[in-house]
């Protein structure tokens, strides 16, 4: 077990090595740099020694593989490069917003799993049922209301008729104020988790009734346990694995994806940090944020994997 | 007898004693009330902090506030004094003295002397610097520093703009002893002149701005505080001026706009014709836009005020080579018959020049920007109707400015940022020897030549004005830009925010005067 | 199974099949079913609410909303349609076999989806749509792109336990080729996850598509896609909130009949659900 778990940590190591060089080229494959962003249109009415000069301030005149190179040994110094823009440590940039992230990230999940996942059982059960059509109904309107109008909506609506908006500007520390930062975050992890719910319920509902169905179950039945004790044991354990990948995924997603939400509550993440990142060629920011999510996402991955094969032991051997 | 006179002495008395309330209570509603922090919203932030290299407008709206010019620029645009009290120029105008102000402080305690001026304009006119004004004050020859509180710039020839360039946010006067020591572009290295300090920054998140007890205008600025909160959505932005949770808030698009004015009466919308301006960019080097007839049927084929209202919502106005809102420079284009939509016209001219199929072209423009795409979209309708199909590429920003810098583009079209000197919209275009004369290749004008470099010598305003009129008129006859309309500037207000003026140029400066009355 | 629980069943499908068909029959037959041409000006007309003349109001250029619904039903379905399908076919195949496969390749090969998979999918898809162009299949690409490893990872993890059962092993031991195995074996049993995370992706694709478009990188005017529609209504939410609502009530609407549809399809095409009392 623990050389599996090695094995999967060399692994991830290796991913991200990937991951950085593929997003280090692209950055660099992409028109125009820091400064051509910086000067915009109005660049022709400064000098050729006026631009060179701008360049090398920002190291831009090195090659990619020594800015490569610095930026490798950087991360062991634990910067991973500064942003050109503010001029601070990348790390720093990113820890700065990365709790906002991670709430979204983790409230939206929490909720939508609890939500989704009952809901989803409750479907399978009384499959065919009046309630069972109620609840795809909303799980499908859940899926198809894109987050960032919803989110409109709710900023809208609070304004028109509760006469509030969320606070806004620093994101308020969950530990130091965790009203403030309740009603900071409250809405905007609703949002996300509707769609999250909404697919969760889904795919809870199709695995039970995968499972509720199969030969395993029947035997079960057949032994005479009672009906609860066969839905709880054995089917929940063998459907959570669809349910528990697709959560997984959904917040590992979750972690980059969620610029249009935080642009719209006008909430300081790594998605507006990157997108913005990306726009103004900041290199060694994207290639930090890149790599931050990176690991995350491999991260969750082993964890689900590794509880996966608790539950699953036909699996552990993979 | 005495009765009378005492009854009388007690009117008076009384009579004075009520006058002297009255006007008490005249003045209390009018006497700013210092303190108070004002919570202001905006959907971008300040990229970076050097003044001089800077030129995002949401960095500028900082150095506005946070450092002084030399002159600056009141509500009609018209210089007024600031770190300057007075100024000479010569009579052939190439030489200008300034008389600065001794009672200036930076705001970690510095005095400000001359050394410091000459410092910064030599930082602007260094190649090493990168600054962005150094093309506007290149005439500048020699810095001179007579003594502490007076400084000469000698020029190499007369330049009527130096004034005016001189008021520019990133022309502003810089601590010598901080910018040589270190870089600029950080908040402790941020020590201005201006009425407010900056005193914290979370990027893309807030930022503080503080009172300088010794700024050198006596009593002000009112405020204590001002806080910039990052919003991204304008949508949100109104929401919180109707909550009462922002007070004072930069808008851009008309739909906010509007929004305020129709549905948000506790806010006051103040919206200024902006100095900004929207062209259509022409590659005239590109067939067929390389014939004029080509370009002045693409003129009669649009109607701008159609665009305007629609693309717009009607928050705009057709300009030509100079904005309106410089009044005093700026062509009335409604005077001319190349902005009244003429179809006819159009498919006459096209005819001749052979073109009476249509053609197609494409025009290039920044992805993310509404209005942009409004107009576009409008644009493209209707030049539909005198057969010419127009293609809309919808750029990345690094790839828009890309090919713009390489003239890559059939036409172009976005908005564009302006100065109070009618020679900026101008010179560096449409004379042959202009930095950004490239769009055009082939295109130059001798007549317009002439014009533009006597408008740049021209101190005599009536005769300067004479001059850019003919100029505007050729160059709308011409067309190697179509020009199509200018935007608004919005500032949007609480009612209890108090003493602001906006300024064309999108400017807060005036935040100085601001104070809040709850 | 009683006659109410029959009928609810049935209504599904009913209802899924006919919003599914009123989806399709729109966009094919667009210009007969639109009442105006979507992409006249009507400046007069601009920023009229909904009314009898249009059902569905005017955006700012007086084009009339109800029309573009109905013309933007093509792009929608057909940029969804496709990019899901690409993604499924190659993504879903692709994870049965390396499911079944196991190994090296499968370690392998998972990594690689790993990485694609962590990539900020709007920021890949924005980047890619930014430097290829914004035709119509790139945006497809960019669109399928960050869905594939979604479908390796359920074809993967539906394959494994299958891998394990008994008539497989059986096939095996009697000789039978790895890619009929995984066409009689595997595949039957991914199908129906495989179609539920379709119909899932589905709806995701639209709104994928709408936040390309929000941010201005997916379907360039004069042509319409909802998202689009969605975006350019973004900032009259306050003055003409119709002209967002219209496409945000026709995907709403898709997608239930869609999903609706999927979920009948699976009920029937289980063969372990065919003897349900």
């Amino acid at each position: 077990m623990s050389a599996y778990i090695i094995r999967r940590i060399i692994l991830i190591l290796f991913a991200l090595v990937g991951v950085s060089i593929i997003i280090s080229l692209l950055t660099m494959a992409l028109p125009a740099d820091y400064v051509d962003i910086m000067l915009g249109t109005e660049q022709r009415t400064l000098t050729e020694t006026q631009i060179q000069s701008l360049r090398s301030l920002y190291d831009l005149d090195d090659s990619w593989f020594e800015r490569y190179r610095r930026w490798i040994v950087s991360i062991f110094q634990g910067t991973m490069g500064h942003s050109l823009r503010t001029g601070r440590p990348v790390s720093t940039e990113i820890l700065m917003r990365l709790p906002v992230s991670l709430e979204l990230a983790l409230g939206a999940t929490i909720i939508g799993l609890v939500i989704g996942v009952l809901l989803g059982v409750l479907s399978a059960i009384y499959r065919e049922g009046l309630s069972d059509f109620v609840i795809r109904i909303f799980g499908l309107t859940g899926l198809s209301i894109p987050p960032f109008w919803l989110g409109l909506m709710v900023i809208l609506g609070l304004a028109l008729f509760f006469n509030w908006t969320p606070p806004r500007g620093r994101a308020i520390n969950i530990l130091a104020d965790p009203i403030g930062n309740f009603k900071q975050f409250i809405f905007p992890v609703l949002v996300l988790s509707v769609a999250m719910a909404a697919a969760l319920m889904r795919i809870s509902r199709s695995a039970m009734l995968e499972v509720l169905q199969s030969d395993y179950v029947r035997t079960a039945r057949s032994k005479g346990l009672t009906e609860r004790v066969v839905l709880i044991k054995h089917c929940l354990k063998n459907a959570f694995i669809p349910i528990l990948t697709l959560a997984s995924m959904q917040m590992a997603y979750l972690i980059g994806g969620t610029v249009v939400i935080e642009s719209v509550f006008s909430l300081n993440g790594i998605g507006i940090l990157l997108l913005n990142a990306v726009n103004t060629r900041d290199y060694a920011l994207v290639q930090g944020v890149v790599l931050v999510i990176t690991f995350f996402f491999a991260f969750i991955n082993l964890i689900t994997d590794l509880i996966y094969g608790f539950l699953d032991p036909r699996i552990r051997y993979e | 007898m005495q009765i009378k006179g005492l009854r009388i002495i007690f009117l008076t008395l009384f009579l004075s004693v009520v006058l002297t309330f009255a006007g008490f209570s005249v003045n209390a509603e009018s006497e700013p009330i210092h303190g108070g922090t004002l919570e202001l919203a905006r959907v971008d932030d300040a990229t970076e902090l050097d003044p001089h290299t800077t030129t995002a407008h949401p960095s500028r709206r900082i150095f506005e506030l946070v450092y002084s010019n030399l002159i600056g620029l009141d509500a009609d645009m018209q210089p007024v004094p600031e770190l300057a009290e007075s100024w000479d120029i010569s009579e052939e105008g190439d030489e200008y003295t300034f008389y600065l102000r001794d009672d200036v402080y930076f705001h970690n305690g510095d005095h400000m002397t001359s050394e410091d001026v000459a410092y910064s304009i030599e930082r602007i006119l260094d190649e090493e610097t990168g600054a962005a004004a150094r093309s506007h004050i290149a005439d500048i020859e020699n810095v001179l520093t007579p003594d502490d509180y007076t400084i000469v710039f000698e020029l190499k020839s007369p330049n009527a703009s130096m004034l005016l360039h001189l008021a520019d946010a990133n022309a502003v006067i810089v601590n010598k002893a901080v910018a040589e020591a270190d870089s600029l572009n950080s908040v402790e290295n941020t020590v201005g002149t201006g009425p407010f300090q900056l005193s914290e920054w979370y990027p893309d998140e807030e930022m503080t701005l503080i009172r300088h007890a010794d700024f050198y205008e006596e009593d002000k600025p009112y405020l204590d505080e001002i806080r910039f909160t990052v919003i991204p959505e304008e949508f949100s932005i109104v929401a919180g001026l109707r909550t009462g949770q922002t007070d004072f808030a930069l808008l851009n698009l008309p739909t906010a706009a509007l929004a305020i004015e129709e549905q948000t009466p506790n806010v006051t919308l103040s919206s200024e014709l902006s100095l900004r301006w929207t062209p259509l960019f022409v590659n005239t080097e590109r067939e067929p836009l390389d014939d004029i007839r080509v370009r002045q049927a693409i003129n009669y084929a649009i109607n701008r005020e159609e665009m305007i209202a629609s693309a717009m919502l009607g928050e705009a106005e057709p300009i030509g080579p100079i904005p309106s809102s410089l009044t005093f420079w700026a062509y009335d284009v409604s005077q001319s018959p190349f902005y009244q939509q003429d179809i006819d016209r159009a498919e006459e001219l096209l005819r001749e020049a052979g073109y009476e199929d249509g053609f197609t072209i494409s025009i290039n423009f920044m992805s993310g920007y509404e209005e942009v795409l409004s107009q576009v979209q409008v644009l493209q309708n209707q030049l539909e109707k005198v057969n010419i199909n127009l293609e809309l590429n919808s750029l990345e920003r690094g790839i828009y400015i890309d090919r713009w810098v390489d003239a890559d583009f059939d036409l172009s079209l976005s908005t564009n940022a302006g100065a109070a000197d009618p020679d900026f919209y101008l010179f560096r275009y449409f004379h042959s020897e202009g930095s950004l004369a490239f769009i055009h290749g082939h295109w130059s004008n001798d007549r317009v030549d002439t014009l533009l470099e006597e408008g740049r010598r021209e101190v005599d305003e009536e005769l300067r004005q004479e001059i850019y009129l003919e100029a505007q008129e050729i160059l709308i006859e011409e067309a190697p830009f179509i020009w199509l309309n200018a935007p608004y500037e919005y500032f949007a207000f609480a009612d209890h925010v108090k003493g602001f003026t906006p300024l064309p140029t999108g400017g807060i400066n005036y935040l100085k005067d601001v104070w809040l009355d709850n | 199974m009683s006659i109410i629980s029959k009928i609810f069943s049935n209504i599904s499908g009913i209802v899924g099949v006919t919003l599914v068909l009123i989806y399709i029959i729109s966009a094919i037959a667009a210009p007969l079913v639109a009442p105006y041409n979507p992409y006249e000006m009507n400046h007069i007309n601009s920023l009229r609410s909904p009314n009898s003349s249009n059902w569905a109001g005017t955006d700012q250029f007086g084009r009339d909303i109800f029309s573009r619904i109905i013309y933007g039903a093509r792009i929608s379905l057909f940029l969804a349609v496709t990019s899901m399908l690409l993604s499924a076919v190659f993504g879903g195949v692709l994870g049965a076999v390396l499911g079944y496969v196991g190994g090296k390749a499968d370690l392998i090969v998972m990594r690689f989806v790993d990485i694609l998979m962590s990539f900020p999918s709007l920021i890949l898809a924005l980047t890619l749509v930014a430097f290829l162009g914004a035709s119509l299949q790139n945006i497809i690409i960019a669109i399928a792109i960050p869905f594939t490893p979604v479908f390796v990872r359920m074809g993967r993890s539906a394959a494994i336990p299958i891998k394990e059962e008994e008539y497989c092993k059986a096939s095996k031991a009697s000789g039978a080729s790895i890619p009929w195995i995984i066409y009689h074996h595997i595949l039957p049993n991914v199908f129906p996850l495989l179609l539920t995370q379709t119909t899932l992706s589905f709806s995701k694709a639209i709104i994928f598509e709408s936040s390309l478009s929000f941010l201005g990188l997916g379907v360039q005017p004069p042509l319409a896609s909802w998202g689009q529609m969605l975006g350019a209504g973004r900032q009259f939410m306050t003055l003409a909130p119709w002209i967002a609502i219209a496409p945000g009530l026709a995907i709403s609407i898709v997608v239930i009949g869609i999903n609706l549809l999927g979920d009948t399809m699976r009920d029937v095409a289980d063969p372990h659900l065919q003897n349900t009392s």
